[in-house]
Order: C-alpha cells, then sequence, then structure tokens
C-alpha cells in the first residue's frame, strides 16, 4: 500500500469518526436536555398527586397510583442517565479514533516546508507589540474602574439593610419582658390568670389616690370562652413568616400601643373571629360602659386593658380585665401642675382623650389634650405626672405615644411649633427635646427598624422626618406631604408610605437623602393611617373606599366601597385586614392582591378606634362601650 | 552492570508497588445482602494516604523522564507516549484530581488561612514542577500535565496567531493568577478547580455548560494549539518564570544551529524564538526603555488602586456577600421556601446583623486583597511591556524557554544530528 492510498484510508476513518462523534454529541446533548426536564423530584403529575394524597391520606388506589408513576419516572430518569454515560464512553471511542486518524493522515501528509525568507529585523512586530500590550492593559485597567464605579456597596447602607427588623426587634423586646414584674413570660396568657385577677382586686382596696371599685360592669360572659380566655395558646413565633413581617417584632402576646407594637399596624395574634353581632351579642365575650369618653384605642399587656377617658375637667386612665371586662382599678390624673388654667380647645372629634396609652409592660403612660403626661405602674400606681403645656390645638393634641428602650417619645407638633420629646419613662424627665421646623399635626409617630438602627418616624406637613429615639438626632426628612395631617406613617421591607387627604400617598425610600419612590393621590385617607405588609398596602378613606395598593409601585389592586366612612386605622392580623367604619361596621378582607370579603360583622354602635387584638379576640371601643369579642 | 541498575530499579518499584496493594481501607463500607451497591458521595473519592504518595512518586518518575527525553535523549515520540500514559493516569484514572494547577490554591489557602492543613501531596504536586522548571524548564507542561496532555493530542493544524495577539491574550493567565489567588485567600472559592474545562471530560460527568466549554477548547486546539495552557493557564505563569532561567532547556538544535529555518514554524504554540538582527540601541530605544522601568512603580500604584476600588464586585463571588446583598435587595426571599440558600440561612439561627457583618468583614478583606492583585497585575503588565522594549540579538533558531512547553515537536524538524544529514554536511565541507 503507498503512501496515497494509506492517506486516503486514515482520512475516511477520520471522516467517519468524526461524523459518528458529532452524532453522538449531538444525541447526548438532546438526552441532557431531556434529563434536565423529567427531574423526578419536580415531576409536577407526582407532585399534584401526592399534594392530592395529603388531603385523601387513606386512599390506597391513589398510593399505589403515586408508586408506580414514582417508579416510571425514576426509571426513565436512570435510563437516560445510563444512556448519556453510555454515549459517552462511545463519544471517547470516536474522538479517539478520529484524533488517531488525523494524526496518521498528517503524518503521511507531512510535506517539508519551504523555508522562505524571513524578517529578521523584527523592530516593528515589537513595536506593534507594545502597542497592542499598552491598549491592553488600559483597557483591562478601564473596564475594571469603570465597573467598580459602577458597583454599589449595599452592606454600607444602613437604608438598605430592610431585612434587619426581625434580629434587633427581638432584642429589645427582651429587655421589655425582663423588666415586667410578676410576668413568668412574655405573653401573660399563662393559667395563672385567675391568681393575676385576684391580685387586681386586692390593688384597687391598696391603691392610694381614690379608686373606686367600680359596679355596672355588664357582662356577657360564656363559660367556655372565660375557661379558654384563662389559658389563651401562645403564638407559636415561628407561625405566619409567609404572612408577614409582624412576627419579626415579636412583642408575644403584647398589644402595648396605638396601632400595635411599634405603630405599626400589624399583629400577630391568630384565630381573630370574623363574625359577631354586637346587637345580638352573637360573640360578644363581654362589653363594658366606658366611664369617660375618648377616641383613644384599647392597649393589652397580659390580662390587663388599658384605655383613657376624659373631659373638660377630668381624666383618667382605665385598667380593666380583658377577660371579663371587670375594672381591674381607674387612675384620675387631675392633680398635674399647670402653667395655665385654659380649658384646651378640642372638637367633638377629637376629644380630650385621643392619644392613645402605651406600656412596657412596667409602666402605663398617658397624655391628653391638656398636654398632662402621667405614668403609673401596671397596679395604678403613680409614678410621675408633668405638664407639656397646653397644645395650641384647634382640634385637640391626638397624637399617641410610643416607648422605647425605657424612652417615652411623645409628638408634640402644635400650632406654634413642632416638636418631639423624649422622657425617661421611669421618672418622667425630659432625656432630649428636638425642635421641629413642621407644622401641627395629629399623626402618631412610628418606630421602624431600618438597616439594624431602630427610628422614630414622624409625619406632618411638609415633612416626614425620622429621629433617632434614644437621642432625638434628626437622621433623615423629605418634604412631601400638606394640609392637616391625620393618618401616621406606614412603613415595610425597608419603605416608608405617609399619606394625607388632598395631598399624596408617597413611598419614601429613607436615608440620608430619601427619596420618593413612587406617589399617587387619587385614594387618600384623612384619619386612618396606612397599613402595609408583604408588598401590600391598605388605605380606608373618610368617605368610605377601602383601596389595595401594591407597595411596589402604587398600583390599585382592588378597591371596596362602604356606607360609611373610615377613621378607625386599618389593622392587619391573622392573615386578614380589618377596617372598622364609622357606623360600627368591620369589614375583613383577606390580606391578599385580589379582593376576598370575609366577614362584615357590626358592632351596633359607632367606632372610630382602631380595634386591638389578643390571640382568638379583638378589642373594640365604641362611643360608650369597650367590646371583647371572640368565639 | 547496566541490566543489573536496571533489574535492581525494577525490583525496588515493585517491591515500592506491592507494599502499596497490602493498604486496606480503615472504614470498609458495610456488605449488604442484595447486590446493592453504595454510590460514592465524592468524586473523585478521598486517597488513601499511600496511593496519594503513589502519585507524587509518579509524577517525579514522568517530570524526570520527560527532562531526559526532552533535553538528553531527544525524543518527540517518548514525550508524546508519556502525555498519553499522563492523560490516562493522571487525567481519567485520578478524575484529575490532585493538580499542580489547583494546587495553587492550596498553597494560598494554607499561607492565608491557619485552620487549613495543607497536605503534603498538594504542596509536592505544587512544588515539583517548579522545580524541574528551573533546572530542565517546562517539563511538567511537555507530558506531565493532564491539561496540556488532551490538548496535546488533538492538535490537527496549528495555525500561527500574530505576535502581538499572541502577547496580549498571554496577559490573561495573569489575571488568573491574580483572581484564583485571591479568592483562594479569602476563602470563597477555587476558581481554578470549578472552570476547569476538561475535568468533566475526565470524569466524564460535568455540568453541560462545562462539558461544552470542555468540547470548545479541545476543539479550538486542533487548529489553534494549546489554548488553554497559552491564554489561560495560572500555574503557566510561575513556570514561565521558573523556566526563563533554567540551566538545562529543551533546544531545537542539538549542537549548533545551521539556519535552515526548518524549524521555524514547527512550534504549535509559537514558542520559537527567531534569530534577529537588529541595529545597536540607540537613544530613542534607551529613553523608552528606562521610561517603561521609572513607569512601573506608578503601574503598581495604579493597578492596586483600581483593584481595591474593585473589592465591591469581585466580591460578590463570595457566598456569604452575596446572601447577605440578596436579602437586602430582596428581603421577600426570605418567604420564597423554594430558595434553598435563603432557607438555609433561615434555619441556621445566624441573625440577619451577624450575616452582614461577616460579609462586610469579607468585602473589607477584598478591599486589601484588591490593592494587591492590581499592585501585582500593574507590575507584571508593566514588566511585560518593558521587556519588549528591550532588543536582543540572536543569531539561532531557541525555543523561548519562558513559553516552550517542552512538547519536542520542534526537535524532530532539526536536521542537525540526523544519520544523513551529517554525512551530506560532511560531502559538502
Amino acid at each position: 500500500m503507498n503512501i496515497q492510498e494509506k492517506q486516503k484510508i486514515t482520512w475516511r476513518i477520520a471522516v467517519i469518526a468524526g461524523i459518528f462523534s458529532a452524532i453522538v454529541s449531538i444525541i447526548m446533548i438532546l438526552n441532557y436536555w431531556q434529563l434536565q426536564r423529567s427531574e423526578p423530584l419536580e415531576n409536577e403529575l407526582l407532585a399534584s398527586l401526592v399534594e392530592q394524597l395529603r388531603k385523601d391520606t387513606g386512599n390506597e388506589q391513589l398510593k399505589e397510583d403515586i408508586r408506580r408513576l414514582d417508579l416510571m419516572v425514576r426509571k426513565a430518569y436512570f435510563t437516560k442517565q445510563w444512556q448519556i454515560r453510555a454515549g459517552a464512553f462511545m463519544l471517547i471511542g470516536g474522538v479517539v479514533i478520529l484524533v488517531i486518524s488525523l494524526r496518521m493522515y498528517q503524518s503521511y501528509s507531512d510535506k517539508l516546508e519551504e523555508p522562505g525568507s524571513e524578517d529578521r529585523h523584527l523592530g516593528k512586530e515589537l513595536i506593534t507589540a507594545q502597542k497592542w500590550i499598552m491598549y491592553s492593559v488600559i483597557t483591562i485597567f478601564g473596564l475594571a474602574l469603570i465597573a467598580a464605579y459602577l458597583s454599589s456597596d449595599k452592606l454600607a447602607d444602613p437604608y438598605n439593610l430592610a431585612g434587619l427588623e426581625d434580629t434587633a426587634a427581638e432584642s429589645e423586646v427582651e429587655e421589655i419582658a425582663i423588666r415586667t414584674p410578676g410576668d413568668t413570660d412574655l405573653s401573660g396568657d399563662t393559667e395563672g390568670a385567675p391568681a393575676e385577677l385576684e391580685t387586681g382586686e386586692e390593688s384597687n382596696e391598696i391603691l392610694s389616690d381614690g379608686e373606686l371599685e367600680k359596679e355596672g360592669v355588664e357582662q356577657i360572659i360564656e363559660e367556655t370562652a372565660a375557661a379558654g380566655a384563662s389559658t389563651e395558646p401562645e403564638t407559636a413565633p415561628e407561625t405566619a413568616i409567609a404572612e408577614s413581617k409582624i412576627e419579626s417584632l415579636n412583642y408575644g402576646n403584647q398589644f402595648p400601643s396605638f396601632r400595635g407594637p411599634y405603630g405599626l399596624g400589624l399583629s400577630n395574634h391568630k384565630n381573630i373571629p370574623v363574625d359577631w353581632d354586637g346587637a345580638s351579642g352573637r360573640n360578644i365575650l363581654w362589653k363594658a360602659e366606658i366611664p369617660l369618653h375618648g377616641y383613644n384605642s384599647p392597649v393589652i399587656w397580659g390580662d390587663r386593658l388599658f384605655l383613657t377617658g376624659a373631659d373638660a375637667t377630668t381624666q383618667f386612665i382605665y385598667c380593666y380585665n380583658r377577660n371579663n371586662g371587670k375594672v381591674i382599678w381607674e387612675h384620675p390624673v387631675n392633680d398635674v401642675a399647670r402653667n395655665t388654667s385654659e380649658v384646651p380647645r378640642v372638637t367633638d372629634d377629637t376629644g380630650y382623650a385621643a392619644p392613645t396609652v402605651v406600656t412596657d409592660g412596667v409602666n402605663v403612660c398617658a397624655i391628653y389634650a391638656t398636654g398632662d403626661v402621667v405614668c403609673v405602674d401596671l397596679e395604678g400606681k403613680r409614678k410621675w405626672a408633668r405638664n407639656l403645656g397646653l397644645p395650641d390645638n384647634h382640634y385637640g393634641h391626638s397624637s399617641s405615644l410610643l416607648i422605647y428602650k425605657g424612652i417615652l417619645l411623645i409628638q408634640f407638633d402644635t400650632n406654634k411649633q413642632g416638636k418631639v420629646l423624649g422622657l425617661d419613662v421611669s421618672t418622667g424627665e425630659t432625656k432630649w427635646e428636638t425642635q421641629r421646623e413642621s407644622k401641627i399635626s395629629w399623626a402618631s409617630p412610628i418606630l421602624a427598624d431600618i438597616g439594624g438602627r431602630t427610628e422614630l418616624i414622624l409625619s406632618t406637613s411638609p415633612q416626614v422626618a425620622a429621629y433617632n429615639p434614644l437621642t432625638g438626632e434628626e437622621l433623615w426628612s423629605i418634604d412631601c406631604l400638606m394640609g392637616e395631617v391625620g393618618p401616621s406613617p406606614g412603613y415595610s421591607d425597608g419603605i416608608v408610605y405617609a399619606t394625607n387627604e388632598y395631598a399624596v400617598l408617597a413611598a419614601i425610600k429613607p436615608g440620608q437623602q430619601p427619596e420618593i419612590l413612587w406617589e399617587t393621590n387619587e385614594y387618600l385617607p384623612e384619619v386612618a393611617s396606612p397599613v402595609v405588609d408583604n408588598g401590600l398596602l391598605f388605605i380606608g378613606t373618610s368617605y368610605g373606599v377601602i383601596v389595595c395598593y401594591d407597595a411596589a409601585n402604587g398600583e390599585i389592586l382592588w378597591e371596596f366601597e362602604c356606607d360609611d366612612g373610615i377613621y378607625a386605622s386599618p389593622m392587619i392580623a391573622d392573615n386578614k385586614v380589618f377596617f372598622l367604619d364609622m357606623g360600627g361596621k368591620m369589614h375583613i378582607f383577606k390580606k391578599d392582591r385580589s379582593m376576598t370579603l370575609l366577614g362584615e360583622p357590626e358592632l351596633g354602635e359607632g367606632s372610630v378606634s382602631t380595634p386591638s387584638f389578643s390571640d382568638g379576640r379583638i378589642y373594640l371601643r365604641g362611643y360608650n362601650f369597650l367590646y371583647c369579642i371572640g368565639i | 552492570m547496566k541490566n543489573n541498575r536496571i533489574a535492581i530499579i525494577t525490583f525496588f518499584s515493585g517491591l515500592l508497588i506491592s507494599v502499596v496493594s497490602f493498604a486496606q481501607q480503615r472504614f470498609p463500607r458495610p456488605d449488604f445482602e442484595s447486590d446493592y451497591v453504595v454510590p460514592t458521595p465524592l468524586d473523585p473519592e478521598p486517597r488513601l494516604a499511600s496511593m496519594e504518595i503513589l502519585d507524587v512518586v509518579i509524577l517525579l518518575i514522568v517530570l524526570v523522564l520527560t527532562s531526559w527525553l526532552a533535553i538528553k535523549k531527544r525524543s518527540r515520540r517518548g514525550i508524546l507516549y508519556l502525555s498519553i500514559f499522563t492523560l490516562i493516569y493522571f487525567g481519567f484514572y485520578r478524575n484529575g484530581c490532585i493538580c499542580s494547577i489547583g494546587a495553587i490554591q492550596n498553597v494560598t489557602l494554607t499561607l492565608f488561612n491557619p485552620a487549613y492543613a495543607i497536605s503534603i501531596t498538594a504542596l509536592l504536586f505544587f512544588v515539583l514542577p517548579l522545580i524541574f522548571a528551573l533546572f530542565m524548564g517546562r517539563v511538567f507542561c511537555g507530558a506531565a500535565c493532564p491539561l496540556g496532555a488532551i490538548q496535546e493530542l488533538v492538535i490537527f493544524k496549528p495555525i500561527s496567531i500574530p505576535s502581538p495577539l499572541n502577547k496580549v491574550l498571554g496577559l490573561i493567565p495573569y489575571l488568573y493568577l491574580g483572581l484564583s489567588i485571591l479568592y483562594a485567600a479569602t476563602n470563597t472559592d477555587f476558581i481554578i478547580c470549578r472552570y476547569d474545562p476538561f475535568i468533566g471530560i475526565f470524569r466524564m460527568d460535568a455540568s453541560f455548560e462545562m462539558l461544552i466549554l470542555g468540547g470548545s477548547f479541545l476543539l479550538l486546539g486542533m487548529f489553534v494549539a494549546r489554548p488553554y495552557c497559552r491564554f489561560l493557564c495560572p500555574y503557566g505563569v510561575l513556570l514561565n518564570w521558573m523556566s526563563s532561567v533554567s540551566k538545562w532547556h529543551l533546544s531545537i538544535t542539538p549542537s549548533e544551529c545551521v539556519d535552515c529555518k526548518l524549524c521555524a514554524h514547527s512550534c504549535p504554540v509559537d514558542a520559537i524564538n527567531k534569530p534577529v538582527i537588529e541595529p545597536v540601541s540607540n537613544r530613542k530605544d534607551i529613553n523608552k526603555f528606562l521610561i517603561s522601568v521609572l513607569i512601573l512603580p506608578v503601574l503598581v500604584l495604579i493597578g492596586g488602586y483600581i483593584g481595591s476600588k474593585s473589592h465591591i464586585y469581585l466580591s460578590r463571588v463570595n457566598s456569604t456577600v452575596s446572601l447577605a446583598e440578596l436579602l437586602i435587595t430582596q428581603p421577600e426571599l426570605k418567604n420564597d421556601p423554594d430558595h434553598i440558600d435563603v432557607q438555609t440561612f433561615l434555619t441556621s439561627g445566624k441573625t440577619m446583623e451577624t450575616l452582614v457583618e461577616e460579609a462586610a468583614v469579607i468585602r473589607s478583606q477584598f478591599y486589601y486583597g484588591g490593592w494587591i492583585l492590581g499592585g501585582f497585575l500593574g507590575l507584571a503588565f508593566g514588566l511585560i511591556f518593558t521587556r519588549k522594549t528591550i532588543y536582543r540579538n540572536r543569531k539561532d533558531y531557541e525555543p523561548d524557554k519562558g513559553n516552550c512547553v517542552s512538547c519536542g515537536r520542534c526537535m524532530d524538524y532539526c536536521p542537525v544530528g540526523k544519520p544523513d544529514f551529517d554525512e551530506i554536511m560532511k560531502q559538502i565541507k
């Protein structure tokens, strides 16, 4: 056989081997794609059958079907795997033959090269090489520099750290829990509740300042409800992660302030009833008359429920047993030294006791339209009281209180000036006071954990501003509101939401340079504060429209019209949103992107107060009565 | 005498190997009554210590043999057969691990992480080829590297890449070396191993993308010889440095070059330096050289500055940093049960604050590492540029000591020393 024949043979072998390898490669690639799509663990049919089996666990036929299908899918999967493996060996064989035949063909066709002439002067080549190297280095460094400047360090800006509220809040709550006397755990809902009741009754006799044990409570108690009330299940802190972020606030079973922990409008309580009727008493566990009028909302710590009432001459803090509606104690606040005898100007829809009390489990603090601030302990014993000055407020002071790490936080925006104060909750001394360049406001502050730092956020005209609750230092502010601001801010996932009627609803990204991410003016609340959770923002207007917005972009997801306007702030609990209209009808929706109305129970009397919650219970303050609703 | 020597060597080699065969699994797998075979969780499986020593011994033997074949015996065929053995043993049998290229990362990690102890095997795999390169040239690339071997075997019709392009592409290994050291030092990743294009072929198992990458490299390698070795291999940078000052190196001609030019286009990796006649350096050339030397510190500083500024995006390869940033920018992912990384973090008990703190520490490590990386690249690129300002006169065809991979192809082209040639030269003279 001469060289040409050998060349031909080796070339033909190379071509055949090449085609064979190419075909095997293509088949393997197709097989591989099929394999990716037929993962046994991600088989949709199998998953749906398993889901069916969960609902129908006794279905033997279904179990058999699942086993058969599972076996089939796994067989198919492992067969394909085997095929790929076999294909790999065939491919290697084909490539080896291809390589060998190509090398042999090359050796048969190698020709001696004609040397030719060569340029022995490489100066030009070197210069070209120098230029190329220089350009390449400049390009590499230039691209690196551009990429460096286009990259933003998300770890450095604390305002980007939106996910840290879960950890910071936990540690703060633990502090509060430790300081609670007599309570053995955060919930307070222990079987020791009857013992606490006895304690409470005793303290009524012990307490000075003329507390009276008041009769006249109208009790509608079901035996089973009463028994259940003392042993309410604790909320498992690990539940509802998928439902809301409120679990991260971890106040246990407490409802310590206006709109719940931190004033965000979120409650982590479960099994909230959706049906009751105030007129007939269905699911009304008890109903208690409130001696003095006030629009503030109930606040709960353990088995104690606190609220205030006041008129032009008298102010009281009331403590109820939230299990049976009995008054545990009443504390008058009529002896606070003031620098004026002037009576504050208030309107009927604000009254003298609009701000909600706050408690940290040790102290209960209240503020009134007179500017009186008082602090008592959980037994109703006065700790301190002072007057901040008569607020120049043409409707009446209504900003509620907050407590943060032993500091009582007071938003005190009046017609004369705006300011925010931090008082030592134990002594009433002013720890800090920050003047604000703001107009009067009736909104209440909120606390938000932004980037690992807790910020006190206030809404007023024109600005929404944040302060360090420990020092009063202003952290940021942005002008976006106008008019007489009633709604408090909302907060979720690093974004602050501020709104006011005839102004805007704005989503604000806080930071050293805060920016408005989006704003709308389509449906705006006058009094009710917005509540935000899981990308959904809810507002209720004073003309009776309930709206669900997409919190990311302000898109209206759904809206609902009710007969009465809404003054009470909406609350989120148990994956539901609760809107109480002024007629006393509660509109309950599923917390979802699509509208699902769960119920419209009626209280039987009008209300503008925001609901409070405990597990399985709602507490509503009507104009005259306090209600405990449960099943 | 010679036979006695060979017999003694063979006897002791056999003894060594047979001793190894007595080794047993310290923790044998359970025996099942059915024919169930326990699948291996690791690929490749951990190796017995004695077998690891065997690997080192085999590497040493291959390096010695390659040196002998390249420098003494001058046998291209011998080098080729040895590289086939390397491909089978270190490639397919040992599944490409451990390899000297990846050992850079092991050495780096042990230097920067006191909790990591490098195995003696990894250390020797790193050191031995460098020692041989220092004296014999890049004999490791010639026949001891499985990655080089597989590329060597698929070379079909190598084309010559223009020299400037060759030089520019030759900058990439420096970048790859710097990045691999940076990522290993910060305990981020072993990127050399992760992006080894041929490991999937050796193990016959890899992600689809890596298999395509490996196949593409081989396809490319048919026409652009040894593309990974020339334009990516980070170990090649170190071998280049060592080999540049090697005392004994493969030469094209066994004695004196006769300038027949037959070897001019024989090197598939364009590593032959041709004879050059240049005029004596003039003032302009000297100035250029001096300027490039003086600019070196500036390049180091500029490179270091750019490297430090690049710490943000460079650090995103780190899993802790990327998770922290992900949870910061998309906190709603906490509610996604399908996101394994996020769910693993949530169930770990670690707080977000801790995660962010850890990520910030790692990012600061990248800041300082970026300075070093950028400075190194500035220095390396500057030196490469400076080298190009130096004109060297050369009268023979010589392999470029730094770039020559000691494959020996050029030796077959050189007629000097071949029996017929010497006879013909005698007759001509």
